[in-house]
Order: structure tokens, then sequence, then C-alpha cells
């Protein structure tokens, strides 16, 4: 659609949608409100006091006019409601290959990693072009991530995933907002979302994401890891292959987790329950919750243990765990080491970046901005200029 | 409304503003005050009672939102609900099912006793409902004493301590307690004696590498202490419905004792709102069965679950 | 007592007063009224008369209403700046907290139904008082009470949780001082709910005899409609903000997630109330619209009936479409479009009311009047503010307007647009029946004007700077957006003057103002038939109503023969009525 004045740049594939439905609907609103105001003004002047006008039978009901001023907004909304339930649907509607990033908010700011292992503090660089899907949860309160150009937004709540997809159009550097109130900083709780080419996105990855973007940015001396790599790490340090071995072949004392993500779980109770995202981060904190059929619940609880962001790494693990031409064939895997014996799904090995592609190659750095006092510097960061105030 | 008032407002003004009440205790005609805002004693009863009703709704409404949250929750979390639940005493619930249901029936009585002038009669139907509802918050003081003694009071919800509690007194007795409270967790035996690992024996195979932990009541496995943290946070949540309903529902107890205590202070004075109007009775009365519906329903959501 | 039967077969225009009014026909201040009954201040702090209920609630909602504008204004003030000209963050969050709990649990859903509601409703059923007078008077206890409360809270420690609370940042991150204030506004409810209670009693109960149902004036619908929202919904706020309070104190963990609770529930239980709560703001301005547009037209309001049972409707669906406020939540896509469509369909009720006040207005006798205007600036600000809710109703707009400055544009049109200016049209359509003299015609309309200029230049900006992604509830924002913020901030001062200025004309008034007369406007309706202001009792006699609602003269080509007075004329006798 055209450029009108005041409309913000439209940079993702949902963008140019909403606005269509917006700016009908404010076509709808010019057409009633004038029509109201119109009709009014203009029968309160004819029919003002003292005018000399044909006042005979005035009419104070009439059923057929009642209805035909009831039913067009009726259909008029219901309209609107499909057509913009129709653009709704598209931001769950995700594809296979999006590209899954991970966010966590906290008292105030935004943590985001990639599942290349880059690690960012209230940036997002993402490619232009390629679908993206936000998985997200939070540390405190209710946060929401909100990026206007997108328009697009959805809270980030604690205790539960929300995710949402888009694909970003033009290339630019966009407002990231936090968009629920969350306490004193809110208004300063963002900061900016690069979508970049694709070649120069590809540069950044690869350097790690070293570009000094984030504001008091320091380098980390750890790092490297991709978020898969993380989280087997993990899933050793907390020996869930003491239970659940991914290489296993008989009977262990969990289920196996091999080819887990994705399918349909069905649960003592009764209940049917696909194993997504949620699923597998509340069978680590409420495993009671979920007794599975055949299974005694003998599964720990993880909470208080495992923080959210350390979730999201085990997660990440464990969906890239699908079964091996070796496993589902001789069955004679065992003895393997538990991180390497599945092939993960990510190109990324264990054993080094080797031969994975550069969007997957392992980020050097890991980027804090430091917590406290930083309300000059979040300031400059997300608006630009000095702070007057206070 | 109708046309109705019109001829009945000449009655109406007879009775109007003149105070005195003659005392009629046979005749069984009643001469309530008449406020200046009402037509005739007819329209202020009706005025009673739909205001009687209309503030009963708001306290469905009030309660609504509670049963509300807790149906929420139950279907989120049926696991923890079965299991917390069963630290609930049943037997003491329903003496006080029955407690209620009868004084109910007493409230009527009590009603019934107004409306036919029987002032002796009306107290001591009274005085009974006062008596059992007595005994329901007797009763649930008793249990609310348990709960806080077992550790499971807002604020701190003790799984371990509750569990031993438990264990304490019920070791030895045959029934439902011989699996403890969580089904899907280590039975109470089990958490006492150490628990090992899903009743795997260290001389398992696949126990290699797990490490052992200490024997005693809540050292769970895997060196992950989060567990008894974790599970009294969610035993916690049926707690706190718990305790936010039945407290709401024992507060509205309270207020009903206070009623009908003070019903019975009129009746001994004689106050023309007993000897000439019955509907003060009534309002209470109903109120009382609205109390007791509560009830009603909150006992076999918290006690009966299965 | 007799009771005065009046049957005016055959005539256009009965006499419905003159038995009534003090002394038949009257002009002055009646020597004994309401006012002037009895002088010590206890006769007014222990007063059960409606009447006087009506005045204790409007001078404090006043004095809300004028807190919740400084605070507003103060916000207006910080936002002239994109790095905040005096606020910090914290002080900020502090104050927009403030404006929005003070104007809407403090000021809005009480101001109609306690001021004009219990001023009038009992004179417009023709009833003597409310079913419960002392009830009434413990409602403006409870309602000083939980205000005091809450300013209290609102001034030391401060609220920054914004008003809608959400958890857990209120139950458990806040260490700011929401236990008070909630404690505050729990009791307000409670006298929320005495009102309501009340109203429906009085309405069901107490109406003249002749007066049916589809007698009652409009208004009475609106109130009756507003009340069984409040008897259904805000006990569950009630409860639900009580439940904030308890975990605040005892850490129970009902909306905390730490605890095992889930803080998107507190949003469905606090929108349950707060959605219809909107409708209890604006059905009481629709009912006084319905009352002024008639009397200004001399004609009765349009399709009375769709307009009755449009409030009713409005009152039943708005229970079903609080999830509206929960697009962007873990809310499922399906609820989400089950949200969205019925808020389509409750917007249809409102539609319905705008088209036939339209109507009521074709071959009306129109008087441009300062409450006329008022009641057109109603109906074009509520018609642009009802519409931009529908952009909030449908779902692909809302995920990206949701919680910017759209929404405050949206809320504001509707509930300053809406709302207070209904409920200035009704204050001045009724103050010479409360306080029996006339305000100044002519400033009436200067600030009525003044009103709505003011009002599009705050909050029309605001709309875009929505569009464009500012977000609410920002202290500090990006420098893109300054230009809409000053523009709104300008347009603020001016409404703030177009807001002090009935503020001194209505108090110049009470003493320097023409005498009014029963019925200045030459309104039908009973409360029009008892003098201004009108006796301890209401009516002398108990009338007897034979008529139907809004039963103007009909009106023939030239209505140089319809001697209706100018406002400052000092009376309409029922011998001119009937010329
Ligand atoms: C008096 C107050 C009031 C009223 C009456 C309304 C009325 C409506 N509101 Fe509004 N609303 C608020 C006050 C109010 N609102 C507030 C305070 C908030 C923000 C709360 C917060 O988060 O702080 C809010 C937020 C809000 C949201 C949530 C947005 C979000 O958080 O993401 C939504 C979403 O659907 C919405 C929709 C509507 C609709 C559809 C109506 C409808 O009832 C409007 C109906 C009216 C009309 C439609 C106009 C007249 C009709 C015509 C002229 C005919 C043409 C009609 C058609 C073609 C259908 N409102
Ligand atoms: C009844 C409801 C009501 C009313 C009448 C108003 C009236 C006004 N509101 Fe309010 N507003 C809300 C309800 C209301 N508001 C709510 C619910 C919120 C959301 C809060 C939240 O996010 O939690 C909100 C939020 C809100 C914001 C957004 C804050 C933010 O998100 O960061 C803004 C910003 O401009 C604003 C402005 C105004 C203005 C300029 C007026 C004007 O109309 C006020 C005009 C009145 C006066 C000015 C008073 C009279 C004059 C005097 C007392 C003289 C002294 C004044 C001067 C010298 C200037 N309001
Ligand atoms: C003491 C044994 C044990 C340990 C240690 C353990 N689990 Fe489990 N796990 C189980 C059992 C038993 C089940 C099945 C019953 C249930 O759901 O509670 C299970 C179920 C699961 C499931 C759901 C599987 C399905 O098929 O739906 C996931 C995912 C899982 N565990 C992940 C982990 C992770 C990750 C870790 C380590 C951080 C871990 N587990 C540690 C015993 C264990
Ligand atoms: Cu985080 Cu607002
Ligand atoms: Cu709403």
């Amino acid at each position: 659609m055209g450029e009108l004045p005041f409309r913000p740049v439209a940079a993702s594939s949902y963008a140019e949608d909403v606005d269509r439905l917006f700016f009908v609907l404010v076509a709808l609103t010019v057409f009633f409100t004038s029509a109201v105001g119109i009709t009014v003004l203009a029968l309160a002047a004819r029919y003002r006091r003292g005018n000399k006008v044909d006042r005979s039978r005035p009419s104070s009901h009439n059923t057929l006019l009642e209805l035909s001023w009831t039913i067009p907004p009726i259909f008029l909304g219901l309209g609107v409601f499909f057509w913009s339930a129709k653009i709704y649907t598209q931001a769950y509607a995700v594809p296979e290959n999006a590209k899954e990033i991970f966010v966590v908010g906290k008292q105030w700011m935004w943590h985001i990693q990639h599942s290349n292992g880059i690690r960012e503090n209230n940036e997002l660089h993402i490619p232009v072009g390629e679908p993206v899907k936000l998985t997200m949860i939070s540390q405190d309160v209710i946060h929401a991530f909100y990026v206007p150009e997108f328009r697009l937004q959805r809270q980030v709540e604690p205790g539960q995933y929300s995710s949402f997809y888009f694909t970003p159009t033009k290339t630019g550097r966009y407002h990231l907002y936090c968009n629920m109130y969350c306490g004193t900083q809110h208004s300063l709780m963002g900061g900016w979302v690069y979508v970049m080419s694709k070649a120069d996105y590809q540069k950044w990855a690869a350097s790690g994401g070293s570009q000094p973007v984030a504001p008091g940015g320091t380098p980390s001396k750890t790092g490297g890891l991709t978020l898969t790599q993380r989280g087997a790490s993990l899933y050793e340090k907390f020996q869930c292959n003491s239970c659940h071995d991914p290489a296993a072949v008989q009977r262990g004392r969990g289920p196996s987790l091999v080819g887990l993500y994705g399918k349909t779980r069905q649960l003592a109770d009764g209940r049917k329950v696909k194993a997504d995202d949620g699923y597998l981060r509340n069978v680590l904190y409420y495993p009671a919750e979920y007794p599975l059929a055949g299974w005694a619940v003998g599964m720990p609880s993880y909470k208080g243990v495992l923080t959210e962001e350390e979730v999201l790494q085990i997660n990440a693990y464990v969906k890239s765990l699908k079964p091996t031409a070796q496993q589902s064939g001789a069955g004679t895997g065992g003895g393997a080491t538990a991180a390497a014996a599945p092939v993960p799904a990510t190109a990324a090995a264990p054993t080094g970046a080797a031969g994975a592609p550069a969007d997957t190659a392992g980020g050097n750095v890991e980027r804090n901005a430091p917590a406290a006092n930083t309300d000059n510097i979040q300031f400059r960061h997300m608006y630009g200029g000095e702070q007057q105030g206070q | 409304m109708s046309l109705r008032a019109v001829t009945a407002a000449a009655s109406a003004a007879a009775t109007r503003g003149n105070g005195d009440h003659h005392a009629d205790d046979h005749g069984g005609v009643m001469t309530p005050t008449l406020y200046h805002q009402f037509e005739d004693v007819e329209q202020q009863n009706e005025s009673y009672l739909v205001g009687m009703w209309t503030f009963l709704v708001t306290e469905i409404m009030f309660f609504g939102a509670l049963f509300m949250a807790y149906s929420i929750y139950r279907t989120a979390y049926p696991a923890t609900f079965l299991d917390a639940h069963k630290f609930l005493s049943i037997p003491l619930g329903t003496v006080n099912t029955l407690a209620l249901l009868t004084s109910s029936f007493t409230m009527v009585m009590a009603v019934n006793a107004n409306q036919h002038k029987k002032k002796w009669s009306l107290i001591n139907w009274l005085g009974v409902t006062i008596l059992l509802s007595c005994v329901f918050l007797g009763i649930k003081g008793i249990e609310y004493t348990t709960k806080i003694h077992e550790g499971l009071y807002p604020g701190s919800f003790n799984y371990a301590r509750a569990n031993t509690m438990y264990l304490e007194h019920h070791d030895g007795k045959a029934g439902h307690e011989a699996k403890g409270i969580y089904p899907y967790f280590p039975s109470v035996q089990e958490l006492a004696t150490g628990y090992s690992l899903n009743r795997i024996t260290p001389e398992d195979p696949r126990a290699v590498g797990v490490e052992q932990t200490p024997a005693g009541p809540f050292t769970s496995y895997q060196g992950a202490p989060s567990d008894v943290e974790y599970w009294s946070k969610r035993a916690q949540l049926f707690f706190s419905i718990y305790f936010a309903m039945t407290g709401l529902h024992a507060v509205h107890i309270i207020i009903g004792i206070l009623m009908m205590g003070t019903l019975i202070l009129l009746a001994l004075k004689n106050h023309p709102y007993i000897t000439q109007d019955y509907m003060p009775t009534e309002m209470i009365g109903l109120y009382w069965h609205f109390v007791d519906i509560v009830w009603i329903f909150l006992f076999p959501l918290m006690y009966l679950i299965s | 007592m007799s009771v005065s039967a009046f049957d005016p077969t055959g005539e256009p225009w009965p006499d419905r007063g003159g038995g009534n009014a003090a002394e038949p026909v009257e002009v002055g201040i009646p020597r004994v009224n309401y006012l002037n009954a009895d002088h010590t201040i206890k006769s007014w702090l222990l007063t059960t008369d409606h009447k006087r209920i009506g005045i204790l609630y409007l001078i404090s909602i006043s004095v809300m209403f004028l807190l919740g504008g400084l605070s507003a204004a103060i916000v207006r003030l910080q936002l002239t700046a994109p790095s905040g000209l005096l606020l910090s963050a914290e002080a900020y969050n502090k104050m927009f907290s403030s404006h929005g709990i003070i104007m809407v649990f403090l000021f809005l859903v009480p101001s109609i139904p306690a001021t004009l509601g219990n001023f009038l409703l009992p004179l417009m059923v023709g009833a003597r008082d409310l079913a419960f007078p002392r009830l009434n008077l413990m409602s403006w206890y409870l309602f000083i009470a939980g205000g005091l409360l809450t300013l209290g809270a609102l001034t030391f420690g401060g609220v920054e949780t914004g008003w809608t609370f959400y958890t857990p940042y209120s139950s458990i991150y806040s260490n700011s001082n929401v236990a008070l204030a909630i404690v505050g506004i729990f009791l307000a409810g409670f006298s929320s709910i005495a009102t309501a209670v009340n109203f429906i009693v009085t309405i069901h109960k107490m109406r003249a005899p002749g007066l049916t149902w589809f007698r009652l004036p409009l208004f009475i619908w609106a109130m009756y409609a507003t009340s069984l929202i409040i008897i259904l919904g805000t006990p569950v706020v009630a409860i639900t903000l009580l439940l904030v309070v308890v975990e605040r104190v005892f850490h129970i963990g009902i909306f905390s997630p730490e605890l095992g609770g889930d803080p998107v529930l507190f949003q469905h239980m606090f929108w349950f109330y707060s959605h219809p709560a909107v409708y209890i703001m604006i059905l009481p301005s629709m009912g006084i619209i319905s009352e002024v547009i008639a009397a200004n037209s001399k004609k009765r309001v349009f399709g009375y009936t769709f307009v009755a049972f449009s409030s009713v409707a409005i009152a039943v669906f708005g229970f079903l479409v609080w999830g509206h406020h929960m697009f962007a939540t873990t809310q499922s896509m399906y609820a989400s479009m089950v949200f969205s469509v019925l808020s389509f369909l409750v917007a249809i009720p409102s539609a319905v009311k705008v088209f036939n006040w339209t109507a009521t207005v074709y071959k009306g006798s129109v008087e441009f009047s300062a409450t006329m205007i008022y009641a057109l600036g109603f109906l074009g600000l509520f018609t642009i503010g009802g519409l931009t809710g529908l952009y909030l109703a449908s779902l692909a707009t809302d995920i990206h307007l949701t919680a910017t400055y759209f929404i405050v544009a949206h809320f504001h049109y509707i509930m300053v647009g809406g709302a207070v200016t209904g409920y200035l049209a009704g204050l001045h359509f009724w103050w010479p029946k409360m306080t029996g003299r006339l305000y100044p015609e002519f400033w009436a309309k200067l600030s009525a004007i003044i009103l709505f200029v003011g009002f599009n230049l705050t909050f029309f900006p605001q709309f875009v700077a929505g569009y464009v992604g500012m977000p609410r509830r920002y202290a500090f924002y990006a420098p893109e957006y300054q230009i809409w913020q000053v523009l709104s901030s300008a347009g603020a001062s001016v409404l703030a003057v177009g807001m002090l200025i009935p503020v001194i004309y209505l108090l110049w008034s009470l003493k320097y103002g023409k005498i009014a007369g029963a019925n200045p406007w030459g309104a039908v309706g009973l409360e029009w038939t008892t003098s201004s202001p009108p006796p301890t009792t209401n009516f002398h006699e108990v009338p007897v109503v034979t008529w139907e609602a809004y039963e103007y003269h009909p009106i023939h080509d030239d209505d140089k023969d319809l001697t209706i007075p100018s406002p400052t004329a000092p009376e309409v006798t029922a011998e001119e009525r009937k010329a």
C-alpha cells in the first residue's frame, strides 16, 4: 500500500496486512462519524426552534428503520472480524523452517539467545526475509515484546512460554519496547531490533555478534557454545542421562527423550498433551503434574535448580535428539556418551564448529548490559540524546 | 406495583408513622413499622425481599469468583489437588456438613415461630441454630489448628512437616494411608526411611552413577532440594484456596451468628421488629440458607476430590 | 393521605404538577425545601434524604475529579519532553496510577449513579425516597472511608501499579502502598453495591401508580442496567483485589507463578469486572443523553423500546467480552476469536442508541442550549471512541495497538468525551432542579465548546502517537513522538480551562443565578412536576401516572404558538403549556 503520512515503516509480512485493515477501519470510522455528525447537525439546524418547517406527523418509532440500521452494522462487524481473524492466525502459523530465538524478559531488560549460541541484551539481530519464531518467558513479572514496525507484540509471562512468529521484510533498525507495565523502569526496558541483509547477518553471526552494539557490552571469556551444546552439557551436569540416556536401548528409569519433541503424550490421568516447548519446561519444573502413562513418577523437580535460561538450553538439546539410523537399526548403540551418541539435529556437533554453516558458527561473545545504574546509558541507547529530567 | 397501591394507600395511611404497636400475642396480626418511603406494608416487605435477593446475588458472585479460581487450578493441576486434599479430614467435614444442614432446618423453624408470634419458640430455635453454628466454627477451628500445626498455613506450606505429622498420625493404620499422601511421589514410609530412587536399589545396574542420598525423612534424591520446596508450593495453591474459601465462609457464619444473637436480644426486649414483624427474621433466615448452600458446594469440592 | 389521580383525557398537555409543586404555581425558591429544611451540619451528615446524599456525593466526587485532573495535568506536563519534564520514572508511574485509580474507582464509576442517580431516581419514579435510605447513607460513608484510604495510600508511599493492578507485579514485586489502596477500593466497591441494591429495589417496587416499565424515563432504564452490572461484577473484582492483598501479606500463591499460581487468571478475573465496569461508566451518561436530547428537541425519544432494551443488552452482553483485553497474552487463539466476535456484537446496542438519538432530532423543535451542545458533543466523541474500540476488538489490529497510546485515546474519547461530557450535560440539565437556580447560559455554552475543542486537541494526537507505536505508561519516550505529546499537552491546557469555567459559574450561580422555577426547560418527567428544589418528601401527593414517557407536545408547522419559554423565564404555568 502507498505511503501515507505518519505511517511507520511496515517491516514484517504481517504489517502490510494489518495496515490495510487499519485504514479500512479508519475509513469506516470517518464514514460513520460524519454520517452521524452531519445528520444530527443538519437535522438540528433544520428543526431548530423558531424555524418554520413541516413538523407534522412526527414519528417516534419505526421497526423497519430500526432493523435497517441494526443489521448492516452486524454484518459489517462480522466482516471485519473475519478479515482480522484471518490475518491474526498468521502469527500462529509458524512455518517449519522458522529460525527459533529465545527471549527471556526480566526487570528491566531483554535477554536474547540465538540457537547458534549468540546471546545479546536489549538487541535482536535477524536476517531479512527469514521467518523468525520467538519463544519467550519472563523471570519475574509480565512484560511484553513489542516492535511497532512489525505491528506485533505479545506478553511475556512468568511461568509460561508465549511465542509469535513473523518474517521481517525490510532491513533497518527498529525500536524494541517492553509494552506491559512492569515497574519503575518500564519505559527504559527496550532497545533495538536490527534487520540485516543476509550478507551482513552472516558477517555478524560469524564474528559472534561482536560489533559493540549493546551499551556497556563486555565480551565474555566463556562461551563459544551453541544453545544445543550448552544444553548438552547441562544435561550431563544434572545427570538427566541417568534416567534418560539418549543412547540406551533398553528401558531406562525414565522414558527416552529421543524424538520426543512434537509428539503427543498420553498421560496416566487420561489427558493428552503435545510435547511442545511449554511441555518440556513444565515437566522439568512440575513433573508430577504430567504422569506419563506407563511410567511410575519418579522424575525430580528442577524448580529452583534450573533457571529459565537453562531450561531453554536443555530444551534445545532435547529437541535436537532425533533417532539416528544406527539406533533405529541394530540397536547396539550403548556405551557411547550421552551427549555424543544421537546426532543432534542442528549441525553443531559438540566437538567443534568445523563444517557448520556460518549461521550457527557459535558466538564467542556474551554481552551483558550492566544491570544497575544504567538509567542514562539505557536512555541514550533507546532514545538517543541525554536525559534531562530528575 | 400497579394501581393496587392506590387502593392500598388508604389502609396504609392508617398504620403510617404511628408508633404504638399493641403487642397482640394471640391474634397473629402483625403491624410492622411502616417507613415513610413506602406506601404499605406489602410494598415494604416485597422491597425487603427483592433487596435481600439482590444482595444474595452479589454474594453468589463474590464466592463465584473463588469457585472459578478453584476450578481453573483444579483442572490445571489435578494431581496436586487430589493429593493435597487428603490432608483434610473427611469425618470432620461430614460432621460440619450435618451441623450446617440441621441449622438450616432450625432456622426455618425459627422463622416459622416468629410468624406465629411464638416468642420463646423463636428464641429457642435461634439458640439451637447458634449452637450448631458454634459447633461448626469449633470444628473448623480444630481443622485450622491441625493445618497450622502441620505447617500448612498461608506463608508456610511445609510439606515436609505435614508429611511427617501425617506419618505420625497414621502410621500403622490400615487403609488409604498406606501409600502416603502423594501416590506419584515417595510414600510416607519411604520418605521416613530415606527415599531411594524410585524403588531402585543401588545394586541395580541402572543406578550406576547416581548418588545416593543419606537417609532421613526429607532428603530427596539427586541432591535436588527443590523437591520439598516444590511440593510445598504446589500444595500451597490448594491450601491457599482452601483457606480463602473456607475463611470467607467462616466470616459469613460469624456475621450470621451475630445477627441471630441480635434477633434473640430483640425478642427478649419484645421489640416490634419481632413482635410486630417477621421480616428481619426471615431476611436473616435467607442469608443463613445461602451460607449453608455455599458450604454444600465447598464440602465436596474440598474434601471429596476423586 | 390522599392520592391525586389526574385524567388528562383529550388534553395534549396534561398538567402533571399542579397539585404537586409546593404551591401550585410558584415563582421563586419554595419556602421549605430539602436544602433549607434543616441547617445543622449534623442534619447533613446524618441525613437519609436521597437528595441530600446525592449532594454529599456530588461534593465528594467533584473533589475526586479535581484531584484526578490535577494528576492528569502533571502527567501531561511530564510528557512534553521525551526525557521527562519534571518527574523521575518512579514518580511518573505513581502519578499516572493515581490518575487512573482516582478517575476510575473514585470518580467515574460512582459519578452519575451516586450523584444524579441518587438525586433523581426517586423523583423520576415518583417515590418519596429510595427503598433503604439508611443503606444509602451508609454507602456514602463507605465511599468516604474507601476514598480516604485510597487517597492516603496514593499520597503516602504511593501506588505504582497502574489502575489495573496486574499480578505478579502488584502482588509480589511492587513495593508501593498497594494493599492499602486496594482496601480503599474494596470499600468504595461496596458503596457501589449498596447503591445498586437500593436502585434495583426502588425501580422494581416503588414506582408510582401507573408508572409501568415502559413509561419509565430512559435514564431509569440506564440506571437499572448499571445497577445490574454493579451487583454482578463488583463482588468479583472485590474478591480478586482482596486476593492480591492476601497474596501480598501472606504470600499465598494464587496469582504468583513462583508460588504455583497463574498471573493471567488475575487478568481474567479483573476484566470480568472491569470490562462491564466500562459500561457502568457509560450507561448512565447514555441515559442522560436520552433525557437531554428529548427535552431539547421537545420530542419523544425515537425507538423508546429499542433504546431501553439496548441498555439491558449492553449490561448482559458486556459480561461476555472481557477477554478482549487479553489478546496479547497466552490466551488461546480460539478463545481470543470468540471474545473478538462478541466484542463486535456488543457494539451493536450502542450503535442502536446513537442512531435513535439522531432520529429523535428529526421533526423536533431543537433548542441549541448548553445541554444540547454537550449532548451533541457526546454523540460525536462517543461515536469516535466507540468505533476506535472496534480497532481493538479486531484481533489483527489489536496486537499492534494494544497498550499503546491508541488505547489511551480510545478510552479517553469514551470516558471523557462520552461519560464526562454526559455527566456535565446532566449536571447542567438538573442543576436548576437541585439548586433552584439557573446557571448562566452563555458561559455554559462557551465552556461546552471550549471543552469540545480542547478535548479533541488533547486526545486526537494520541491516536496517531499510538498508531506509530508509542507505548503507554512510559515516563520517557523516543523523540519522534514528541510532536504528538506536545500537541496533546497543549490541548490539555485548553481542556483544563474548559473544566474550570463550569466550576466557577456553577458555584457562582448558587448565590447569584436566576431563580429557576419548577420546570425551566419545559421538560416532562415526574421530577419536573415538583418544585425546585424539591421538598424533603419530594411530592406533596403521590403522583399517579397516566401518560407515556416523553409525551411532548406534538409540534405543528409553526411553533410560534408553542409557548415554551426561554430558560430564563421563571416558570411554565399549566395554563401556558395547555395553550
Ligand atoms: C466508558 C468506557 C468504555 C466504553 C464504553 C468502551 C467501549 C468499547 N471498548 Fe473499550 N476500553 C476502555 C473503556 C471503554 N471502552 C478502557 C478504559 C480501556 C483500557 C483499559 C486499560 O487497559 O487500561 C478499553 C480497552 C478496550 C479494549 C482492549 C484493548 C487492549 O487492551 O488491547 C478493547 C478491545 O476490544 C475495547 C473495545 C471496546 C468496544 C468494542 C467498545 C464498544 O462498546 C463500543 C461501542 C460503540 C460504538 C461502536 C460506536 C457507536 C456505533 C456507531 C456509530 C455505528 C457503527 C457501528 C458499527 C459499524 C459496528 N476497549
Ligand atoms: C474517568 C476517567 C478519566 C478521565 C476523566 C481522564 C482525564 C484525563 N486524562 Fe486520563 N486516564 C484514565 C482515566 C481518565 N482520564 C485512565 C483509567 C488511565 C490509565 C491509567 C493507567 O495506565 O493505569 C488514564 C491515563 C492517562 C494518560 C496516559 C498516561 C500513560 O499511559 O503514561 C494520559 C496522558 O495524557 C491522561 C491524560 C488525561 C487528561 C489530560 C485528562 C483530562 O480530561 C483531565 C481534565 C481535567 C482537569 C484538568 C481537572 C480540572 C481542572 C483543574 C483541577 C485545574 C488545575 C489544572 C491545571 C492548572 C492544568 N490520562
Ligand atoms: C530419577 C530419574 C530421572 C531424572 C534424574 C530425570 N528424569 Fe526425566 N523423567 C523420569 C521419569 C520416570 C519420567 C516419566 C514419568 C513422568 O513424566 O514423571 C520422566 C519424564 C521426562 C520427560 C517427559 C518425557 C515424555 O516422554 O513425555 C522429559 C522431557 C524429561 N523427563 C526430561 C528430563 C531432563 C531434561 C532431566 C535432567 C535435567 C531429567 N528428565 C531427569 C525420570 C527422571
Ligand atoms: Cu518490562 Cu515493561
Ligand atoms: Cu473491554
